[in-house]
This record gives C-alpha cells, structure tokens and sequence, in this order.
C-alpha cells in the first residue's frame, strides 16, 4: 500500500545573502499512512517548522522527495491541507463565523453549504454561542479554537498543527489536546503535529518522530503503546510513563 | 467590561473638562487682577465677546482654510494610500522612490512653502499642495509599514489555500494595514492645519492664517486668540473624526 505521505531522504538548506548556508533539516525519511496521528517532538531550532512548511509546499526541499499517495507534491495538493499555527492568526476584522469561512472564500466554494458545516464545526469546539463575535472578544484559548475549525473546513485530509498549544496555559491546553483527539476520533483525518510537550506528544500520537537539532535529523520514531479512544485515564498508566522515559532519554541533552 | 469601558471614557472626559476649566477661570482672573493690557492677554471672556461680534468675518475666514485643508488632505489619503501600496510591493521602489520621499522629506516645509507660490501662483493651488505636502508622508509611511507587518502565518495561510495576490490583498493584508493607516492619518490631521496657515502666511489675501497677521499687526488681541482658537478646534475636529472613524472600521486596534 503506498503510503498516504511519503517523505524520502529530504534535505533543506537556507541560503543566506552573505553566501553561507545552513542545513535546517537533513535525511528525512518517514512514512505517513491515512489516519494516522504523527506527534513531532525535538528541541527548539530542529527544523520541526521547516517540516512542516516542506509538507505543505510552502518552501521546496533542497534534496529528496515528497509524495502524496504516491504523486510528486504539487500546488493542486494544498486543498488535502489543514493548517493551525502556534497564533490563533484569525482577521480581527471578521466575525468567528466568518473566520472560520476564509478558506471556502478563498477557495470559491458554495458559501451556503460551507456556512452550515462551520456551524456544525463551531458547535463541536463549544462555540456556538460566539458565531457572532469578533476574535477580540474571545479569549486565546477560544480564538485557537475557531483556527482549529478553520483549519477543518472543507474537509483537509491532512491536518498540519505547529505547536497549536504552546502559548496557552496548561488547563485550557490539556482541554485543547482532548478536543484534538475528539476531532481525531470523529474526523480520522491524518495529523501532523509539532509540539515541545513529551505528555501531549504521548496522549495523542500513533508515532512519535524525535528530532535532533541542527542539523535537524530524525532521532527515532517509537511507537506508542496506548490503546484508542484515549482518556484521561491513560495519563496515570503506567505504559505512559515508560513511553514519556524512552522520548527524554531520546531527547538526551537536550530534552526540556 | 463594556459598559466599565464607557464610564471610565465619561470620567475622563469630566477630567479634561474640569481642568480645562481650571485654567480658564485662572486665566481670566489673572488678566483681571494683572489689569493685562488685551493687545498682550485678552482674557477668554474677551475671547468669547469677539467671537460673537466677528462671527461673519471670522466664518468667511475659516471656510476658505477649511477648504484647503480638507482637498489637501483628501488629496494626500488617495496619493499616500496609492504610493503607499506600490511601494510596499515593489522592492526597486522602496529602494528608490521610497528613500528619495524620505529624504526629501527632512526639507522644512516652511521653506518651500515661498517657492511654491513662484511655481503654483497665489491661489487655493498652492495652499492645498503644502497641506498636502504636509499630510501624505506619514500616510504613506503607515501604509507602507502596515502593509509589510502583516503577520507571517497569515501569509502562510494564504499561501497554503492557494489564494491569488488580489484575494490576499483585498481579504488579508489590506484590511490588516488600516490600522498603522490610521495612525498615518491621526499624525496628519494636526499636520494639515499647521501647513494651511503657513501657506497663508506666506501669501494669502484671505483665510484664517492671513487674519492672524493682520490681527496681530493691528495689536488685535482678542481677534488674534479668537482665529487661534478656530484653529485649535479645526485640528481637534479633523483628529477627531479621523479617530473616530478608526473606532468604527477598525474596532480592534489598540
């Protein structure tokens, strides 16, 4: 079966003006299948950024290959992409809603339709109510809540998160992390996920891909050996833990 | 939260007034207990009764430079924005045009102001074209600088939802450059005022600049304040609605 992304031998230098070079990421090799939660972790400066931006086709690697389903990754592909950033980034200007209906715009959707699933979507996130406010209305946990659902309209196949989490407080981002994994379970859209968090790299993966820094390069990939639908009860177990030890010791120095 | 916004925004207001009345009250009791000569300090009752007794001839006065600020800053919002935007995307402008415009820019106005009536004559021309020449660089630098702080994962996102250049700049980055205009805009509101009356200090045969000088020439205290303080409120006015209209369009700017 091909896999649903396939990333092979793939190098990234950035060229500076003063001719130098940096190698932001070097020999990444890694296989996505459909449905499957890939969890990113690795200290700050290992190309986790860079990854993802490859993955989308907003920047094009040095050497090597990305496939989607096997084809060579192309403009036409960006439509099977999702994408939420460490900042909610809504347009302060627009209502939740309308927020939410960017890419349907952008895209030059039936608006009509796509008004009734960002409804849908909105509800799910537990926003029903805001539909109607303007983003600096909300606090910053719910304006990330309206960027998941943007990132979701239109149904992306692939759903590319960079460290969705990491300027909120650790309360609404654990709410935040089991609503991904609600959205995960309901949806069963493939997710690419950077984050610094070890815990929530294990609450929500299938695999964890650990990084090195500088150049970045995959350290390991481990399997996480917790059953599905994950609960909070799974934080306690002891399986947990073990998982948590293995990817600090990966992370060796320079784990956080 | 809103309505704690508003009653701290009415106490304030209360505040301004009240200390504006302080220094009202104290000003006039000193011109009456000093025995001020009014040609020195009028005091603001003075002020006031002059106002009322020259209102024809003050009106008169204040329309004309009433007019020249308002075309000479309309005339700089549409040449500030327009500038403002092929600058910003254009690399060789802003390597050009844009470091010529701020050089030219630390010429004192004031100085141009005499050569601009040997160029554009003694008409309304040349009054609109130096408050235009006051007003449109800070618009154009805030357009120019709100245009390129668009935040990074905006462009990203429009990027990755493949949106064409007018989509992104009509939906994305235009509307999120109005704020760093407006500021463009405030700045200039009082800017404007300033280059009316220095263009018709220079050479007017009417307006509220050219009434100052023959005020003060003829010792005139009270008409001389009554013109300064028409000008005051033109200034405070045009910031006004100029802030007043950010509030409405963009209610998020901070």
């Amino acid at each position: 079966m091909t896999a649903l992304l396939s990333l092979k031998e793939v190098e990234k230098d950035y060229r500076f003006t003063s001719n130098e070079s940096m190698t932001a990421l070097q020999g990444i090799n890694l296989e996505v299948q459909g449905r499957e939660f890939i969890a990113i972790v690795g200290p700050s400066g290992c190309g986790k950024t860079t990854l993802l931006k490859l993955v989308s086709g907003l920047i094009k690697p040095s050497k090597g290959s990305i496939t989607i389903e096997g084809m060579e990754l192309q403009k036409s592909h960006r439509q099977l992409f999702g994408m939420v950033f460490q900042q909610p980034a809504l347009l302060p200007w627009r209502k939740v809603l309308d927020n939410v209906l960017l890419p349907c715009e952008i895209r030059k959707q039936d608006l009509g339709k796509a008004r009734v699933q960002a409804m849908e979507l909105l509800e799910l996130v537990g926003l029903k109510d805001f539909v109607n406010r303007k983003p600096h209305e909300l606090s910053y946990g719910m304006q990330q809540r309206v960027s998941i659902c943007r990132a979701l309209i239109s149904d992306p196949k692939i759903l590319l998160m960079d460290e969705p989490f990491a300027s909120l407080d650790a309360i609404t981002r654990f709410d935040l992390a089991q609503l991904i994994n609600d959205i995960w379970n309901m949806k069963h859209i493939t997710v690419l996920f950077v984050t610094h968090n070890i815990q929530e790299a294990i609450f929500l993966g299938d695999r964890i891909v650990v990084m090195t820094p500088r150049p970045g390069k995959i350290r390991s990939i481990i399997d996480v050996p917790l059953t599905r639908p994950r609960t909070k009860e799974h934080l306690y177990q002891h399986d947990f833990s073990l998982c948590a030890k293995t990817v600090h010791q990966l992370l060796g120095a320079n784990a956080l | 939260m809103i309505s704690c916004g508003k009653r701290l925004g009415n106490s304030e207001l209360l505040m301004t007034i009240l200390s504006l009345g302080c220094v009202i009250a104290v000003w006039e009791l000193s011109v009456k207990i000093l025995r001020l000569p009014s040609w020195f300090l009028p005091a603001p009752s003075a002020i006031l009764r002059e106002m009322q007794n020259s209102a024809g001839y003050l009106w008169s006065h204040t329309f004309v430079t009433l007019q020249e600020i308002l075309v000479g800053f309309i005339v700089a919002l549409a040449v500030g924005i327009f500038l403002g935007i092929i600058i910003a995307f254009s690399p060789v402008l802003e390597k050009t045009l844009y470091k010529l415009l701020v050089a030219t820019q630390s010429i004192p106005k004031v100085a141009i102001a005499p050569l601009l009536v040997l160029w554009l004559g003694f008409g309304l021309t040349t009054k609109v074209t130096m408050v235009f020449l006051m007003c449109f660089f800070s618009i154009m630098v805030g357009m120019v600088s709100g245009l390129q702080s668009t935040h990074r994962e905006l462009l990203e996102l429009a990027d990755v939802l493949g949106a064409s250049w007018m989509q992104s700049f009509f939906k994305i980055r235009f509307p999120a450059a109005l704020p760093y205009l407006f500021n463009g805009l405030k700045v200039s509101a009082s800017m404007a005022v300033i280059g009316a009356v220095i263009s018709e200090f220079v050479n007017a045969d009417r307006g509220l600049g050219y009434s100052l000088l023959i005020s003060t020439s003829q010792m005139n205290g009270p008409l001389a304040f009554s013109i300064m303080t028409i000008l005051a409120a033109i200034g405070i006015g045009l910031f006004s609605i100029v802030a007043r209209l950010e509030k409405v369009i963009c209610p998020w700017a901070k």
